[in-house]
């Protein structure tokens, strides 16, 4: 992925806007959009667990398009 | 900030020629301490109960099994579901706390801080959380009951729409408006 900044301040809609991409970011501003990038990927592959004990509350950005291999979502 | 949700129909062009439609689009929400940005959601009046699949939301199966054993250990209020990835079976009920730490279909109720589809403010809202099932994120009837809905072919642009507007919301006149532009409906009030 190119433009890819991790460990970096970043406008986090400058990622929430590209289509299937998964990301994590720590230290979220919700007023500002702004987070520290930790983690980039093209598809939901499990993010290391470490994150977790780094940092408390993280914001993930999720774009990859909903299941076309599940046709109808039955649930109850 | 909108002051409706306006949702157009995805549209897949299938092999045998049929044309597959869903309504799908981009939530914002935080749920179990984190904030949840520009994640897909899909629109489903055949779900009772909106259901957000932990795996999918943070990518992190060790936290999913983390998070459901405190869930159980919490006693969180929880049911279970059927459905496609559950072959359409039903499942037994999980007496024990083994049992529920191994059902796949059972979900446990959180709430979600904010909620926001498609820029349009839906405010704190209960959902259920499964932590085993990685497909789509829905949005089901629970939440959907709240809003006035009109869906059908757009007379402005090419497609079908839905148009949804929550039921005590104040004003309403932006959703009226795009009513009947969309459809040519007009409410007599």
């Amino acid at each position: 992925m190119t433009d890819v900044k991790i460990n970096q301040m970043v406008n986090i809609m400058d990622y929430a806007i590209r289509p299937g991409i998964f990301a994590v970011f720590s230290d979220y501003d919700r007023k500002n959009r702004t987070g520290i990038l930790r983690y980039i990927s093209d598809k939901i592959s499990d993010v290391p667990h470490k994150l977790r004990r780094k940092y408390s509350n993280l914001c993930m950005v999720n774009t990859i398009p909903a299941s076309d291999t599940v046709e109808y979502d039955i649930d109850e | 900030m909108s002051d409706f949700l306006l949702l157009k129909a995805k549209e897949i062009q299938l092999p045998n020629g049929d044309i597959s439609r869903s309504f799908e689009t981009y939530a914002d929400f935080s749920i179990l301490g984190d904030d949840f940005v520009n994640n897909v959601v899909k629109i489903d009046t055949g779900c009772g109960l909106s259901t957000f699949p932990y795996y999918r939301l943070t990518g992190d199966a060790k936290l999913c099994k983390e998070q459901k054993r405190k869930d159980i250990e919490n006693s969180v209020i929880y049911t279970y579901s059927y459905g496609v990835e559950t072959g359409g079976r039903k499942h037994l009920p999980s007496l024990t706390k083994r049992f529920k730490l191994k059902n796949e279909a059972i979900k446990f109720k959180h709430s979600l801080d904010y909620l926001e589809i498609a820029g349009y403010d839906i405010g704190s809202r209960d959902v259920y959380v499964n932590y085993d099932r990685r497909g789509n994120i829905l949005i089901g009837m629970d939440i959907l009951s709240q809003f006035e809905t009109y869906m059908g072919g757009s007379i402005i642009e090419n497609g079908y729409v839905m148009i949804s507007c929550l039921k005590k919301q104040p004003d309403k006149r932006s959703f009226y408006e795009a009513v009947r532009d969309h459809f040519g409906m007009v409410k007599s009030l």
